[in-house]
């Protein structure tokens, strides 16, 4: 999948967050996305999901995008297995909470679940949600070596089948194979 | 239980001494004025009361007022809960009920009353008020609830393609509920209140008001007393009972519906 930024202008107030920003991402399974805190990685992602205004062009070539929101962004009113069957259905939703290790959680409060666990909830969601392009913001916060791990496997697994842009701080040698990388 | 004694011991010697106060002022106050027409005694009204409590006709009254207002509070609240919705999602409903809920809100409920009496026939007048003063508090409370919705959760659903359906039930709703209930605890006081006021002004028959007038036109000051004592005590067990079922009837809906919210106001 490729998409085409053209002359993207993006301000914040009085801040020029990109200022005529032209490039091609191009996304083979997995594109990773780079830079310092505050270059507007999650801007960028933000515009290509159709969530921020923008002067200037994106094409994406499908509508159906899912995102990972750097806020886990569950519905607390709900158990966990409601907020990830929102977006797709409940058999769907077991088998990704279950491939998360959140089986013991599905009738459970977001609210009473740890960090960590509200992470892998999030990315259960996202990644139940039927799109072709799925989009990251820090999937891997807060999470240790072990969980990131099998986050890293399961992403790779999925990236056969649709493309991901992944945004992160983390490092990642040679964890992701075939994958490119978009420095801001 | 052990360690709950103190407090609960702590909490009836608060009000004992603060019902021994006023009753001590009361008294003082009978006593200094000295014409029972004005002020009669605790010993009077508390008399009075006896006598009334052993008649049929009391509860007959009561219960008369009671099932008016209560009948004029169930539709203020269906009615509030349909505004407060439709006013919410909607710029060109919201522009044409929003003064209207305001100026039901500012207006004296006096001066809906004697202009629901030019209109309506007498009995219903109080139902018509208590309709009247429930709805804009049930409809701002639904208001408040959904407008507070939380605007991450509502970019998530954007992001998602959430329908409407699905917003509501998700997000709008749960977001409404703890302001919802809130404004309906509010308005039974109020609605009582300005029922039994309804009921004054427009001398409805057999009712909580009528004896209250009754009460003053024959200059019976005890039973005057008695009368708003009654109104009073009617009032707190209203608030109480309906909280109480408020909360009972919350719970079991948000229990069977799979929702966690924290429906009970601290």
């Amino acid at each position: 999948m490729n998409i085409k930024i053209n002359n993207l202008t993006k301000k914040y107030g009085g801040k020029t967050v990109f200022e005529n920003y032209s490039n091609t991402l191009e996304i083979n399974g997995i594109l990773l996305v780079k830079g310092a805190s505050g270059c507007g990685k999650t801007t960028l992602m933000k515009m290509i999901a159709g969530l921020e205004s923008y002067s200037g062009e994106i094409s994406v070539p499908t509508s159906k995008i899912s995102f990972m929101f750097q806020e886990d962004r569950l519905i607390p009113f709900v158990s966990v297995l409601k907020n990830v069957a929102a977006v797709s259905d409940i058999e769907t939703a077991k088998r990704y909470l279950c491939k998360l290790g959140l089986e013991k959680e599905f009738n459970s409060p977001p609210l009473s679940l740890s960090g960590g666990m509200r992470r892998r909830a999030s990315l259960a969601r996202a990644l139940s949600y039927p799109a072709d392009l799925v989009i990251l913001d820090e999937p891997f916060k807060g999470l240790d070596e072990e969980l990131k791990q099998k986050e890293v496997e399961i992403i790779k697994e999925e990236s056969k089948a649709r493309d991901f842009i992944i945004v992160t701080h983390e490092s990642f040698d040679g964890e992701f194979d075939n994958k490119e990388i978009l420095y801001l | 239980m052990q360690s709950k004694l103190p407090s609960l011991t702590k909490k009836i010697l608060k009000v004992t001494l603060a019902l021994a106060f006023w009753l001590g002022l009361w008294l003082i106050l009978s006593k200094a004025v000295g014409i029972e027409l004005l002020i009669p005694p605790p010993k009077s009204v508390i008399l009075t009361l006896k006598q009334m409590l052993v008649q049929k006709e009391f509860y007959e009254t009561c219960l008369r007022s009671f099932l008016r207002i209560t009948c004029g509070y169930a539709l203020g609240t269906a009615a509030g809960t349909a505004i407060g919705i439709l006013i919410s999602f909607s710029s060109v409903l919201k522009s044409i009920f929003k003064p209207f809920l305001t100026a039901v809100k500012t207006t004296p409920v006096v001066s809906f009353i004697i202009l629901a009496l030019v209109w309506i026939e007498r009995d219903s007048v109080p139902v018509f008020i208590t309709i009247l003063m429930v709805m804009p508090i049930v409809a701002s409370g639904i208001i408040t609830g959904i407008e507070s919705a939380d605007n991450y959760l509502l970019e998530m659903a954007s992001v998602y393609k959430f329908s409407f359906g699905k917003k509501l039930k998700y997000i709008y709703l749960p977001s409404a509920v703890p302001s919802f209930i809130s404004g309906c605890e509010t308005a039974i006081g109020l609605g009582w209140k300005a029922g039994v006021a309804a009921e004054v002004i427009c001398m409805s028959r057999g009712t909580v008001g009528k004896a209250l007038k009754d009460s003053q036109v024959y200059m019976e000051t005890a039973e005057l007393f008695a009368w708003t004592a009654i109104i009073i005590i009617i009032s707190l067990i209203l608030e109480k009972l309906l909280a109480k079922l408020f909360d009972i009837i919350f719970k079991k809906a948000l229990q069977k519906g799979g929702y966690f919210i924290e429906h009970k106001n601290k």
